[in-house]
């Protein structure tokens, strides 16, 4: 079999629209193409002429998975053109809202869409024949991260309580504590889900990637830092047009990043652990210890054992702003708006995001700029493949087909965010 | 003391036929306001996605769906399928975040025990699902044939429910 095409034709269990196209010819792969077809969404066009207080709201609507990551990437930037800055609680309740939307998203992806791959099932509910208390679990625990997105912003999916300079209401201690012992439950089954899923048989497959994400020097990033690479890169948000750029290619309606002068990298789960993990806390390091990871990884199949410890630091993270919270007396500090130019990166579940926004002295955005993740990653999810298919290229086809769609799903692409749904076509000629 | 009755309504409004499911629940939830039905049963407008639908109908004895269905030549087609007894099709009904939509939800919920006793699902097949608000003629007149269906099938007197339309 040394010609040939392979095409899938809808990449099932991620979100969006496209297709994988692979071309082998003399049994070597001699083209790789991850087409986006979904339609572009023209978020950036409609922000323009719109009111900055409308960008937490409709940036929301991008994602029905990751809305607090581009919400909070909206108001970060307005924020820093306008000089205000967040902090003490509102600041923390800001992490809060986070660590639900991380437990949510890394959930299910890892139990409903990632899992079913490894074990070798065709879904989650093939799966649950065989794993139905895993299953319960992974629902149980989406359930909670879905009630903390509720209780802080307002509703579980595109939440509308944030607004520039902090909430629009926030919740009494009451509200939080009511949720503390779920929090704990949830935290226990991500510790046996690090250890689930650490059994799993993980291809060896191993990349010299180029790590990016958020780095703070006090905490594992969510909505704040700098913007690090695992190759040199350690610049501002502001900084991040004269380091990375967009480029149009024919085959897909997202634009593919790369870093300027260089190339591909990558962001998510990986990266950020790659980057952070002397952030993690104790419970966090010991599991990912007992499942048999180093500080770093280069083998993004194991992805799902990443964002089962991210859970873990979700869920902790989560019941110490819990324990220590105070409500403040204001739900939002005043600001002045004005003319001005803010830049803010977030680490969605699925990696970094990038907002730029110019604003006019009467508040209207004049531009926008969004970059999302899976834009970010689609180079690299090319590159993986091209170096992942020859050792894998004697299998049969249906069998081939599915390793392909498993490797792309390390990056729990979203492709409604990158376009703002896939196919896989392999050709062997 | 809760409910016993879900109505759930699935869809996106921004997506022309797609919100077929919400406006089924605008239409149940007109028909009964001011009426001593309102008090019987729940009305919830729900996005599709499937973890979410499986937390939303725990606890009640009896559930009804609305939802778009895939296009197939029959615009405005309407199918009840009995889903406490019968598979759905998971490439019946329109896709939504992830893969992981009505139908997943449904047979998962089967193998984990989570399913209502009674869930039954009213599909209605869309013409259009692009961006927009405004919905089909076909799928508009077959939303209020849902609607009353729905109340025949849990108050069984039609001449009554006919009454409130």
């Amino acid at each position: 079999m040394k010609n040939k095409t392979i095409k899938v034709d809808y990449l099932a269990r991620v979100e969006g629209e496209g297709a994988l196209f692979i071309k082998i010819k003399g049994g070597e792969v001699a083209d790789v193409k991850l087409k986006i077809f979904e339609p572009p969404r023209f978020f950036e066009a409609f922000l323009r002429g719109r009111s900055y207080s409308e960008a937490p709201d409709i940036t929301a609507r991008i994602c029905g998975i990751c809305p607090v990551a581009y919400q909070m990437a909206a108001v970060h930037a307005i924020e820093q053109a306008f000089g205000v800055r967040v902090t003490g609680q509102l600041r923390e309740l800001r992490r809060l809202l986070y660590c639900g939307e991380w437990i949510e998203s890394h959930v299910l992806h890892l139990y409903m869409l990632h899992a079913p791959d490894f074990l070798g099932y065709q879904d989650v509910v093939q799966m649950a024949k065989d794993h139905p208390q895993a299953v319960k679990n992974a629902l149980r625990m989406k359930k909670i991260g879905n009630e903390i997105m509720r209780v802080i912003g307002g509703r579980e999916i595109h939440p509308i309580n944030v607004k520039v300079g902090g909430f629009y209401r926030v919740p009494e201690k009451k509200e939080l504590l009511d949720m503390v012992d779920d929090i704990k439950w949830a935290r226990d089954a991500a510790v046996d889900t690090v250890k689930f899923v650490s059994k799993l048989d993980f291809p060896d497959f191993h990349q010299d990637y180029e790590s990016v994400s958020l780095v703070h020097p006090d905490e594992y990033p969510f909505n704040e830092g700098r913007i690090v690479s695992s190759k040199g890169i350690d610049i501002l948000p502001e900084e991040y047009d004269f380091n990375f750029i967009e480029e149009h290619v024919e085959h897909s309606n997202a634009l593919h990043s790369k870093v300027r002068q260089r190339g591909n990298y990558m962001v998510g789960p990986v990266a950020r652990y790659n980057l952070n993990f002397d952030k993690l806390t104790p419970l966090c390091k010991q599991a990912a210890k007992e499942a048999g990871m180093g500080k770093t990884c280069d083998n993004l199949f194991k992805s799902i054992t990443i964002r089962a410890i991210e859970t873990i630091y979700s869920c902790e993270e989560a019941l110490r702003i819990i324990a220590q919270y105070e409500k403040p007396e204001v739900p939002a500090i005043s600001y002045k708006v004005k003319e001005a130019t803010g830049y803010a990166a977030t680490e969605a579940p699925r990696g970094l995001i990038y907002h730029r926004y110019r604003i006019d002295n009467n508040g209207l955005i004049e531009d926008a700029k969004i970059v999302p993740p899976t834009s970010q990653n689609q180079k690299t999810i090319e590159n993986d493949l091209r170096n992942f298919i020859p050792a894998h290229i004697h299998l049969p086809e249906a069998e081939l087909v599915w390793k392909c769609e498993q490797a792309v799903r390390n990056y729990d692409p979203c492709i409604s965010c990158a376009t703002h749904y896939l196919k896989l076509h392999i050709e062997r000629d | 003391m809760k409910k016993k009755i879900l109505i759930a309504g699935i869809g996106n409004s921004f997506r022309s036929d797609d919100k077929a499911g919400l406006l089924v629940c605008d239409l149940v939830s007109d028909a009964l306001t001011g009426t001593p039905f309102n008090s019987l049963l729940d009305i919830k407008k729900l996005s599709g996605e499937g973890a979410e639908l499986i937390d939303q109908w725990e606890g009640y004895e009896s559930v009804y769906i609305a939802d778009a269905s895939q296009v197939s030549g029959n615009p405005g087609k309407v199918t009840r399928i009995d889903a406490s007894t019968t598979p759905l099709q998971s490439d019946y009904f329109h896709y939504s975040s992830h893969n992981f939509s009505l139908a997943e939800a449904v047979e998962l919920a089967r193998h984990i025990n989570k399913l209502p006793a009674k869930l039954v699902v009213f599909a209605v097949e869309g013409v259009n699902f692009g961006y927009g608000v405004e919905l089909s003629f076909e799928v508009q007149v077959s939303c209020m044939n849902i609607a009353r269906n729905i109340l025949n099938e849990i108050f069984y007197k039609p001449e009554r429910i006919n009454s409130l339309f």
